[in-house]
């Protein structure tokens, strides 16, 4: 019995192998043409279906998965990142006291001079300088 | 070698398995419930998979169990379509396409339906939708070419040629 022609344009586009031949009689089969272009109709009309699942859906799931993500996320990095700047300031201003509490001034006045050199106009101080 | 990732297989493959769930049973609520199952079994089954099967013809395996065990847990009524779930297909140009392919779906006989979103939903082989369904190859080409053949006879005024739809194969 030969294989219905219709059903070979079936395979065919399935990805299943045929033979040339076998293809080219089925081609020429009244209405084949129209069949072929009407299953490739189908799948695309199966390929456009764009529907999801809910939101409920995606959260119960990400529960499943152990993860977080969706409307979370968002908000958990940006309280991550202000406690980081929090942390970063506090730190800053503790050193900042550190120092004030050591030396006794603010780190913009310039230290006290230990030793003062005085240079006269005229006098040679590598021979005979200020001792 | 390591067993696949469980967060990677679900973003990959579950609007595939939503959408053939949802095409099999009619409602994308209950469709929502049952992907729901098919990854909880798959987070538990990790350690069974078969390195050597594809990814998705695994999971859709699972996926066809798990509509086996709820059709056998209650006798499968005509899809209910709720305004709830009318409201999660968001193609308003294709709707009346779209409910008439779902009616038409529903009209199909279960494993040739399955077979057949298995292929076009899934992308599985012949040989892949046969294992999953305990078919031979030859049945599941079988199935899949009666069930286009129905679906463009409920589909499309414009087809001239003879329907002539085969009668049942045996497995």
């Amino acid at each position: 019995m030969s294989p219905d022609p219709l059903e070979i344009l079936s395979a065919l586009l399935d990805g299943e192998p045929v033979a040339p031949d076998v293809l080219a009689a089925a081609l020429l089969a009244p209405g084949a043409r129209e069949a072929l272009v009407d299953f490739a109709g189908l799948r695309a009309e199966l390929a456009a279906d764009d529907s999801r699942p809910s939101a409920g859906f995606y959260g119960a799931m990400d529960r499943v998965l152990g993860r977080r993500r969706g409307y979370g996320r968002p908000v958990w990095r940006l309280l991550q990142s202000a406690a980081a700047v929090v942390v970063l300031a506090l730190a800053t201003l503790g050193v900042l006291s550190l120092r004030t509490r050591f030396y006794g001034r603010g780190p913009e006045e310039p230290p006290q001079a230990t030793r003062i050199i005085q240079f006269t106009p005229g006098v040679d101080w590598h021979e005979g300088g200020p001792q | 070698m390591s067993a696949p990732d469980p967060a990677r297989l679900f973003d990959r493959h579950h609007l595939a398995v939503f959408r053939f769930l949802r095409r099999m049973t009619g409602s994308p609520s209950l469709a929502e419930d049952l992907t729901q199952e098919v990854f909880l079994r798959v987070v538990r089954g990790l350690d069974g998979y078969d390195e050597r099967s594809r990814e998705v013809s695994w999971i859709f395996r699972i996926a066809r169990n798990v509509l086996v065990d709820r059709h056998r847990a209650r006798v499968r009524s005509p899809p209910d379509v709720s305004l709830q779930d009318a409201a999660v297909v968001s193609r308003p140009a294709t709707q009346v396409v779209t409910t008439i392919l779902d009616e038409a779906l529903a009209r199909l006989p279960e494993e040739e339906r399955e077979a057949f979103l298995m292929r076009e939903v899934g992308g599985l082989g012949y040989r892949e939708i046969a294992e999953a369904s305990g078919a031979t190859p030859d049945a599941t080409r079988m199935r899949i070419y009666r069930a286009r053949l129905a679906l463009r006879a409920a589909l499309g005024p414009s087809r001239s040629a003879a329907v002539r739809i085969p009668k049942e194969v045996s497995k």
